[in-house]
């Protein structure tokens, strides 16, 4: 998450100050048994569904320019072309590995499962009517064919203004080959306007996330008082879960992969990757990290210079592994934690979207934020969840870049096997300077 | 408003008709059409339906483009503000001036119900109870005007979202500096783009103008307002009443400018409002006409004015205050002062949060008339009354809501250093 400072303090401080306040109010109304008054409580639920609301609106050019800009820049390192599609075939994958380490975990724990039924019906039924507002359509159950054949929207326009992600997201790619394919100067004005949108719409996400504190403070008021303790026991197990996920995937898929794809020793790789394993951790931006995991690669892994500069720089943005664990665990948690069962193909439903949604929301600080809201909807999970979610989102925001890191290094190290390194005039873009917003 | 060169070298070609007509001043040219479309529709009588279409086509032309231009021309326009933190003072300045000209719009309607009295002693013996549907709740309001979605809030034509999103879009799009310049060029020739659309379509103006006054007068000819000839007077003296004096007076006294070029400049817009009685579609006309005829320039005109159709209801409070009156008289109602602030203070309110769709003010009416002790039933049997006679007296007000924008416009654009006096001054181009 990014480190925007407000007075001198990092927003995750305030952030986790109004998790805290939001806490502390919920729970003492809760165990004492009051009732707020009526006009109090929609004002403060009006604070949360405003910052949910504005989360949501930028969600749709949010994905569509940062998918059809991913793919054309992809497209535009053609000399690439056979490391690129490795490099994209092998994020994918593992992606998927990531995500479905996340459902089985969150399927086997079920740390959302166990609240008093009653209350989360209660819950969600009093946010019913935001939910409606937010999204009039989520679908209720999908088929399998009927899946398939939805994914390609008949509109996009209406596609995106019924809030189908999945068809849109799957125009955006169609959209970023196109463009690749047409290559001209006009196609160049018009990726270039996609990436002043795409631009315009971190702008934006910047500024909502400023609001978040406030938010949070509301959310979590809101559920706390309806749930007093549970919440938090709930809350420690999801935490438990989704960091147990990411450690199954970085302990044990990642020296797999290392292994068997990459021919290296797991343990030369792991002491080769210290140093971005701690950068990660302590800065949780990936592309903070960049610099020292090119570095890396290069002095430690002695990996081809032009190859590995083009995966990490890829992967800084569009491999998240971790990313989209976390979407995962969190989706499914929340479900859990209202009562809601999802079925197999919902749950695939979900793990599409994190996959795409980790390509999709390239490098945006909280850029997952918008999207797990959107799933969370699309699922007919109430959004407010996510005020939940965001009081120990730092800490799980530092676990997910780090296993985002390490999987970019993974990703460097398999698709290096085998390629030659060749003079530098064609090597890959060079590093992503850090966000300086 | 048309391309002079277009029409000059047009002047060249074509035959001595298309010179002539040309030659005509459009806003005299859609005066004519009212007229003789109003001459048709006594003639002509129920037949006059028949081309009602001619009207619906002028009106979804200009539907059609009311969206795109919306958001276009925001986002141009604070792209033209160059400073994102001048919205802040523009926006308190436009909403000052709004609920000020709203209420001296109720104060009006208030005077005249209470000078006239045309409640007194009407019979409802004939009319057909109507229920109303609940105006939207503020806070709702406040809330929904936050988009979920941009492409569904342009695509239900949610007028405040649209502008939410787009003054969001335009402040991010300047941050975003160089990166966002590719995406701004395209914002502001989308602007233009839609701009000279509206010029097309006022082409037509004059046909879809003749068409609806025509089906208007046609359908509720003068006959029938016998029953409400009083309310009617009422409403159209405090139409004129609100215009000439305070719309004028204000441009006079805020924004120290001759109001004579005003009313110059906005009669097009009075006129397409008046026949199609819906703000919201007059607004591409607003905006033509804030820059062609007043010289307002695209910062403010392209965000006061979509503001307008949404908030900024001159003649539907008065309306609403006046009806006020009328229940509070018709039912045997005394009505105190406090009831009398009462009454302003929720017309404001409901005036706020009422959509720009015709008749929209027949919908705020139960709100404010709870306020006075008059039962849902009585109002429901009130509207029935008078629902039949509203088009007439919505035209009316409509004519004042849009002129009321185009005033706040100016005045705003007068404060901002937003405004060119000569073009403002010059008499209006068509």
């Amino acid at each position: 998450m990014e480190k925007t400072k407000r007075g001198g303090v990092p927003l995750y401080l305030w952030m986790l100050l109004g998790f805290a306040v939001g806490l502390g109010g919920g729970l003492y109304v809760n165990l004492n048994d009051l009732v707020v008054i009526p006009w109090v409580m929609e004002l403060i639920q009006a604070v949360g569904q405003i910052f949910l609301r504005l989360l949501f609106m930028l969600v749709i050019p949010l994905l569509f320019a940062a998918l059809a800009v991913g793919v054309a820049e992809m497209g535009d390192l053609k000399s690439l072309g056979r490391v690129g599609f490795k490099t994209l075939v092998f994020t994918i994958m593992v992606s998927a590995i990531a995500v479905g380490i996340g459902l089985v975990m969150v399927n086997y724990f079920q740390p959302g499962a166990g609240v008093d039924p009653a209350l989360a019906a209660q819950l969600l039924e009093d946010g019913r009517d935001g939910a409606a507002a937010i999204v009039g359509n989520a679908p209720t159950s999908i088929e399998a064919g009927q899946f398939f054949l939805d994914m390609i929207p008949s509109n996009v326009i209406t596609a995106a203004a019924d809030n189908q992600i999945l068809p849109v997201m799957v125009f955006a790619l169609i959209f970023g080959i196109g463009m690749v394919m047409a290559k001209s100067k006009a196609t160049d004005a018009l990726q270039e306007s996609l990436q002043g949108l795409l631009e315009v719409m971190m702008k934006l996400i910047n500024a909502v996330i400023k609001l978040a504190p406030i938010a949070i403070a509301a959310l979590m008021f809101n559920l706390a008082a309806v749930f007093g303790w549970d919440l938090l026991i709930r809350l420690g197990a999801y935490a438990g879960v989704a960091v147990g996920a990411m450690a199954i995937h970085m302990f044990i898929v990642y020296p797999l992969l290392v292994m068997i794809f990459g021919g290296m020793n797991p343990l030369k790789f792991a002491r080769g990757v210290r140093e971005p394993f701690v950068v990660a951790f302590s800065t949780a931006s990936s592309n903070a990290t960049l610099p020292v995991a090119i570095k890396a690669a290069e002095e430690q892994l002695k990996l081809p210079k032009r190859i590995s500069r083009f995966v990490l720089t890829v992967g800084a943005t569009a491999n998240q592994n971790g990313t989209a664990l976390f979407e995962g665990v969190t989706v499914l948690f929340l479900a859990q934690f209202f009562g809601i069962d999802l079925n197999l193909q919902q749950q695939l439903v979900v793990m599409l979207v994190c996959i795409l949604g980790g390509i999709g929301t390239a490098g945006v600080p909280a850029g997952s934020l918008p999207v797990v809201a959107l799933i969370l909807v699309m699922v007919g999970v109430p959004p407010e969840g996510i005020g939940l979610i965001l009081g120990v989102d730092r800490f799980l925001d530092m676990c997910r870049t780090t296993l985002n890191v390490t999987g970019d290094l993974v990703a460097a190290t398999v698709v290096s096997r085998g390629e030659k390194d060749i003079p530098a005039e064609v090597s890959g873009p060079l590093p992503v300077a850090p966000p300086t917003s | 408003m048309t391309d002079d060169s277009h029409t000059a070298a047009g002047e060249r070609e074509r035959g001595p008709l298309y010179r002539y007509w040309f030659g005509i001043k459009l806003w005299k040219r859609i005066l004519a059409a009212l007229l003789l479309g109003a001459i048709a529709g006594l003639i002509w009588d129920e037949g006059a339906v028949q081309i009602k279409w001619i009207g619906d086509l002028f009106v979804r032309l200009i539907q059609m483009i009311v969206i795109p231009l919306v958001f276009a021309t925001i986002v141009s326009g604070v792209l033209s503000l160059q400073d994102p933190k001048r919205l802040g003072s523009l926006g308190l300045k436009t909403i000052f001036l709004y609920i000020l000209t709203t209420a001296f719009a109720i104060v009006i309607g208030m005077i005249l119900g209470a000078l006239v009295q045309p409640g007194l002693g009407v019979d409802f013996a004939g009319a057909v109870p109507r229920e109303l549907e609940a105006a939207q709740p503020f806070a709702g309001l406040l809330e929904s005007i936050v988009p979920t979605n941009p492409i569904a809030a342009l695509a239900e034509g949610q007028v405040l979202s649209v502008i939410f999103f787009a003054l969001i879009f335009g402040a991010g799009l300047l941050t975003a500096g160089a990166k966002g310049e590719p995406l701004a060029g395209a914002f502001h020739a989308g602007a233009e783009a839609m701009l000279k659309v509206v010029n097309f379509v006022m082409e037509i103006a004059p046909f879809g103008v003749f068409a609806l006054i025509a089906w208007v007068m046609g359908t509720t000819g003068p006959a029938t307002f016998v029953n409400v000839a009083l309310l009617a007077f009422c409403v159209i003296t405090g139409c004129l009443l609100q215009v000439l004096i305070v719309h004028g007076g204000l441009i006079k006294l805020l924004a120290r400018l001759p109001a004579l070029p005003f009313f110059r400049g906005v009669t097009d817009a009075g006129l397409v409002a008046f026949s199609t009685s819906s703000s919201s579609a007059t607004l591409p006309v607003s905006m033509a006409v804030a820059e062609a005829n007043l010289g307002i320039k695209k910062p403010v005109f392209s965000t006061v004015l979509p503001l307008g159709v949404t908030i900024s209801m001159d003649g539907t409070a008065l309306y609403i205050a006046l009806l006020a009156s009328f229940a509070a008289q018709a039912f045997g109602i005394d009505l105190s002062m406090v009831d009398y602030a009462l009454i302003a203070l929720t017309t404001v309110l409901v005036s706020i949060g009422t959509a720009p769709v015709p008749s929209a003010s027949l919908f705020m009416l139960a709100a404010v008339l709870q306020v006075i002790g008059v039962s849902p039933a009585q109002t429901a049997l009130m509207v029935g009354f008078i629902l039949p006679f509203d088009r007439i007296l919505d035209m009316t007000r409509t004519v004042a809501n849009v002129i009321s924008d185009l005033a706040v416009a100016t005045i705003v654009g007068r404060w901002e250093k937003e405004i060119d006096i000569e073009a403002y001054k010059a008499p209006p181009i068509k």
